[in-house]
């Protein structure tokens, strides 16, 4: 569905050439969520602003739906634009414009729509995003996730296939991030648009994506679906988003952390680790969460004996066997 | 000191008003309908903007409108003389005065068009970009919509412009306000005449600041 390869973004010229991204290849399937996750500053942005040519990249190509956006004359480009919706943190409503003003915009830039018509398909979006009884009202009127629910009802109006977010729940509060969260996931389930959004909070990336980049200094480091990436020992997208950081450890025993992306498979592991080993398992820290469909977690024990300590490694071992990854303190 | 019957001055002030309100209204159409694409125009072409790239018509017209700005409204009546005769046909009298009074306000207007539109978030350009809106929709939907209580609170700043403009409108015989405050008040030393047309300017310029304050709260009413 959409393809991108060896983007480049570079601001400037000669000495004061600055890059923000550098030869950033991925590929996002049809109905797929895909998350780009970075610190800021790490060029997410610039990236995504590049998918609809909002920043003209330096080099490169930009594939949605097989057409090369940077191939496009400007009447071509604004064609196939009007396919891609975008979200913004600041939303960007138009103030002089109701809920259903705004909404019928895209309609409005399109053309060829008669009033009727609009209205109508007006009133399908204000009821896909919840907002039904709000469509006189203005934007000033309403909280940051309602403002947000317009700006996703805008973003679709003119059926499009994709969906850019750029920190569409950046400026919002908790509740309000996991309502627009929720009503991403639900318009890519029930309408199939296909969403690419940039954040740098991990927590998006684990609730709604299905795949996910992790994009540092402009360069992506590491890339593939949730549920590979948690699976992979190497992956620190996949480590990081495993269940939380542990406190410090008090002083009893040898300590593990263990993580896991199965935990129906480690458990029998960590449960029966007692009885084989004769020894004693405290339970320090650590959490289980769902993630990508799978049981995902990370442990911190400490094993104890009161009469000869076990050797470490055949702890290490024994978790290992079972599924685990340890790091043994 | 000369003195002057009432319902002499009461004709006296009734066709200086009315002369002023005709040049100044007529002058104030004219100037936002020359003002406002010229201020749209200077918006699109400052850097960072739609045309962005043609930075040598923002050079252009931001000479125009300098150079525009830097006559004194006395120079600009006078040395536009040939241009007033070719477009009202006269040099003389109130229609005469309404090109110079328009050439004065437009640069005006056009500067305060560009600041209101510089004003609109640029987020909500940039959103109807990515919705494929060409130039014209970006204009018509979201720049004039957007700015139009900061694009009315000008309207009436020009107007109030106009009309101390049009005090001088006397030189090539435009009557109104001004010219009868000149040539009663100041030339005649007729204190009453100069007293009572200034009461009647300060009684004109509050009451469009009140029309133009009040539509601007009707238009930002709800936003």
């Amino acid at each position: 569905m959409i393809l991108v390869e060896g983007l480049r973004k570079t601001y400037g010229r000669g000495a004061r050439e600055v890059v923000a991204l550098d030869d950033v290849s991925f590929e996002v399937q049809q109905g797929e969520i895909f998350g780009i996750l970075g610190p800021s500053g790490a060029g997410k942005s610039t990236l995504i602003r590049c998918l609809n040519l909002l920043e003209q990249p330096s080099a490169g190509r930009v594939l949605i739906g097989g057409v090369d956006l940077v191939s496009l004359s400007a009447p071509e480009l604004r064609l196939q634009r009007r396919k891609i919706g975008m979200i913004f943190q600041h939303f960007h409503l138009l103030h002089s414009r109701t809920v259903a003003g705004n909404i019928a915009l895209p309609l409005e830039i399109q053309g060829g729509h008669v009033r009727a018509k609009r209205d109508r398909r007006v009133a399908e979006l204000i009821d896909i995003v919840g907002l039904n009884g709000r469509e006189h009202a203005f934007p000033s009127q309403l909280s940051g996730g309602q403002k947000q629910r317009v700006g996703v009802a805008r973003a679709l109006a003119a059926d499009s296939t994709v969906l850019l977010s750029d920190e569409a729940t950046c400026a919002l509060d908790a509740d309000s991030t996991a309502s627009v969260l929720e009503l991403l996931r639900d318009v890519n389930q029930r309408l199939g648009v296909t969403i690419v959004l940039i954040t740098h909070e991990l927590n998006v990336v684990k609730s709604i994506c299905t795949s996910a980049a992790l994009l540092e200094h402009g360069r992506i480091i590491e890339k593939g679906s949730l549920s590979e990436l948690v699976a992979s020992p190497d992956s620190r997208l996949g480590r990081s988003l495993l269940p939380g950081d542990f406190p410090a450890p008090p002083n009893a025993g040898q300590i593990f952390d263990l993580e896991f992306a199965d935990a129906e498979a480690a458990s029998p592991a960590i449960t029966s680790l007692a009885g084989a080993l004769n020894v004693k398992v405290q339970l320090l820290a650590g959490g289980i969460e769902l993630v990508a469909g799978r049981r995902v977690g990370r442990l911190q024990i400490a094993v104890t004996s009161v009469h000869q300590p076990p050797p470490p490694d055949l702890v290490a071992r024994f978790l290992r066997a079972g599924g685990a990854w340890v790091s043994p303190r | 000191m000369n003195t002057i019957a009432p319902s002499e001055l009461a004709d006296l002030l009734l066709t200086g008003t009315g002369e002023t309100l005709y040049m100044v209204g007529v002058a104030a159409v004219c100037t936002v309908v020359l003002g406002l694409p010229l201020g749209v125009l200077l918006f699109l072409t400052s850097e960072g903007a739609p045309l962005g790239r043609a930075s040598w018509l923002h050079a252009a017209l931001n000479a125009v409108v300098n150079v525009g700005r830097s006559l004194p409204f006395i120079i600009l009546l006078i040395a536009v003389i040939p241009v007033t005769r070719l477009i009202a046909g006269t040099s003389l009298g109130s229609t005469a005065a309404i090109v110079p009074l328009t050439l004065a306000a437009a640069p005006f207007y056009a500067r305060v068009v560009q600041v209101a539109l510089l004003e609109v978030d640029r987020g909500r350009i940039e959103a109807v970009v990515a919705m494929g809106g060409t130039l014209g929709q970006i204009v018509h939907k979201v720049l004039l919509p957007e700015a139009l209580p900061s694009l009315v609170a000008g309207v009436t700043l020009t107007v109030v412009v106009l009309v101390s403009f049009s005090a001088m409108a006397g030189v090539v015989g435009g009557g109104g306000l001004g010219d009868l405050a000149v040539r009663y008040g100041y030339e005649r030393f007729n204190t009453e005449v100069m007293l009572a047309t200034v009461a009647v300017l300060i009684v004109l310029v509050q009451a469009i600041q009140m029309l133009g304050d009040w539509l601007v709260r009707r238009l930002a009413h709800r936003r």
